[in-house]
């Protein structure tokens, strides 16, 4: 087993809405993640992924818990030293470039604000090798964002992260403003660099089959905390948590027949607020399976099978 | 017909079918020929020909302002008592006011001074306001709080009592002038910066540059600042004319340049007083004071149009 790169242990994150009202977007999260391998976290909109991975990278300061990154603490605010280590690539291509910046002076940033390169010509060089290695060329260097499509700008973005060759990348939601061809093109890019370059993703998703794609491990968020932690395999084929069940029985089958023999988990009831949860299992108001105790204790993250973690205390 | 056409195709023999050439590089091309960003501004511009129009008066202007009164054989102090209110001749293109000083010079000197508070009030603006917006706006909570009620104050007192104390209490002249204009002057640009700032501050290309270690000047300079260019350039489209504006209705009641400097709003006090007699020392100032207030909101305009990247088509 690879050594640890990354370990989140009881990671929290709360704002506070209006008066004494607190939102817990990411509630006590623990986790860890092995050098080399891509763990894709999914969850419905406003589940708290993009808020972890934002804690994860120390751009909010997390309420409680910690992060700790190849041995270090992470703190939050301190991207000077943080910045060759981990990257992060957004989810929207056209906020996520500067629109007065030529291609070259986005990608040369990282490389000027640790002053990488060793010369002018070097630095030119690193440009286009960063070009290269998403498909791009030397010719789009002295362009500006507006001039690109999405999915260029997208791998401009992903150029931009490789630029301080850092081991760990962030990638929240990078595909899903795209459209479905360029997805593909941009999450086997994603895959080739990670081959080449050794490096470990936390993908965040919410498209199921795309995250099956690319994830060695899948992690399931509900309402800010990890519902079902497990390989990508055994989540598929042994989905334990009631959550993931109905979120697996939505993915659609390209077969009509076996499409329209399937059962469908359709939830009922509607999310709960985030803002001032009740105690208890944060999905009992949809779960299928709920018992007494679900709506008195919060079940805990546990183990079921090596590897294999649930927070039901159904299974 | 459509059967026929089907069983056509099929005849058709494989080999003649070649693949699409699908090399990567070649569908990454862009088509559009690179430009310079200046350069492309000015092509934009130049499809606009309200403000090029704007733009060229605005020239010929601010170059007979500069020149003319040098060129003149008249200086605009030079009193002539045989010559008092003559109408507009060849000698006196303007005419000549009740100390038979020739008009000409004295508009063109008088655009002179006026343009040169305008444009030294604008910059002292921006200075002050850019600078303060961004503070404000990026140290954000405490910071920002006392920093906007120390506009709020300055807002709340009427910024023409301010200017007029202030040149109350200084000498008269250009740089009192300016100075009392920017008292005030700064406010509009520093919250509307600061605005700018706050909505940029959480966008995702502002979050990448951090995590990329960039500074906070740096990020100042190179992601904020060029991003509220256009604001700044609006601001500053209208803070000009603005502060040619004060100061000449200053100088017309009486508190701004003293005789025998002379501004636009000197000439205009000085014509409103002989305007039954000889209406063309009212008109000519005047003239240029519209010129001059019109073509700088055109041309603000234009630019803004020509100089965002995004509006491109």
């Amino acid at each position: 087993m690879a050594e640890t790169l990354l370990e989140v242990s009881g990671l929290s994150r709360y704002f506070t809405v209006g008066k004494r009202k607190t939102l817990k977007a990411v509630d006590e999260v623990s986790m860890t993640m092995r050098r080399g391998e891509t763990l894709g976290l999914v969850g419905e909109s406003g589940c708290g992924k993009s808020t972890l991975g934002r804690t994860i990278i120390g751009l909010y300061e997390p309420t409680a818990g910690t992060v700790r990154f190849d041995g270090a603490t992470v703190t939050a605010g301190r991207h000077r030293e943080l910045a060759l280590r981990m990257q992060m690539i957004f989810q929207d291509p056209y906020t996520s470039l500067n629109p007065r910046m030529k291609v070259s002076d986005i990608l040369a940033e990282g490389i000027d604000n640790h002053r990488l390169a060793r010369s002018t010509a070097d630095r030119s060089q690193r440009i286009v090798d960063l070009l290269e290695s998403v498909g791009l060329s030397q010719e789009h260097a002295n362009r500006y964002p507006h001039e690109f499509s999405g999915g260029q700008r997208q791998r401009i973005c992903i150029a931009r992260a490789l630029s301080v060759r850092p081991d760990f990348i962030i990638a929240d939601e990078p595909i899903s403003s795209l459209d479905v061809s360029i997805q593909a093109q941009v999450v086997n890019l994603l895959q080739d660099l990670q081959r080449e370059m050794g490096l470990t993703y936390l993908f965040i998703a919410h498209d199921m089959s795309m995250v099956r794609c690319i994830s060695d491990r899948i992690g399931v968020m509900y309402l800010g905390s990890l519902a079902e932690l497990a390989s990508s395999e055994d989540l598929f084929a042994k989905p334990l948590h009631p959550y993931t069940r109905a979120l697996l029985s939505a993915i659609p089958i390209p077969d009509p027949k076996e499409e329209r023999g399937r059962r469908r988990i359709m939830l009922k009831g509607a999310v709960r607020s985030p803002i001032d949860m009740p105690p208890g299992c944060k999905f009992a108001s949809r779960c299928e399976c709920r018992k007494d105790i679900c709506l008195a204790d919060a079940p805990r993250l546990r183990e079921v099978e090596p590897g294999h973690f649930c927070a039901c205390h159904d299974v | 017909m459509v059967i026929t056409q089907n069983s056509d195709q099929r005849n058709i023999p494989l080999e003649l079918f070649a693949p699409e050439s699908a090399d990567s590089l070649e569908m990454e091309r862009i088509s559009r020929v690179h430009q310079s960003a200046i350069y492309d501004g000015w092509i934009r511009l130049r499809k606009n020909k309200g403000a090029l129009v704007c733009l060229a008066v605005l020239i010929i202007l601010t170059l007979f302002a500069i020149i003319a009164p040098i060129v003149s054989p008249y200086a605009y102090y030079q009193t002539d008592y045989m010559a008092k209110l003559n109408s507009p001749s060849s000698a006196h293109l303007f005419g000549t006011d009740i100390f038979g000083r020739d008009q000409w010079t004295r508009v063109w000197y008088g655009t002179r001074i006026s343009l040169l508070i305008g444009l030294c009030a604008a910059a002292i603006n921006i200075f002050i306001g850019v600078i303060y917006g961004a503070v404000s706006a990026l140290l954000g909570g405490k910071v920002d709080a006392v920093m906007q009620r120390i506009i709020e104050v300055l807002v709340g007192i009427p910024s023409l009592i301010l200017v007029i104390l202030f040149m109350m209490a200084l000498p008269p002249g250009i740089w009192t002038i300016i100075l009392a204009l920017s008292i005030t002057g700064w406010v509009q640009m520093a919250r509307l910066v600061r605005a700018q700032i706050l909505r940029m501050k959480n966008m995702e290309f502002v979050l990448a540059a951090r995590l990329l270690g960039t500074g906070t000047w740096t990020m100042i300079r190179r992601h904020l600042i060029p991003n509220t260019v256009g604001v700044i350039i609006i601001q500053v489209m209208f803070a000009i004319p603005s502060a040619i504006f004060t100061e000449a209705f200053l100088s017309f009641i009486g508190i701004g340049l003293s005789e025998p400097q002379a501004s636009l709003g000197v000439l205009i006090n000085n014509g409103y007083s002989v305007l039954r007699g000889s209406p063309y020392m009212l008109i000519y100032p005047a003239v240029t004071i519209v010129l001059i207030m019109v073509c700088f909101s055109i041309v603000g305009d234009g630019l803004r149009d020509a100089f965002d990247p995004r509006m491109k088509g």
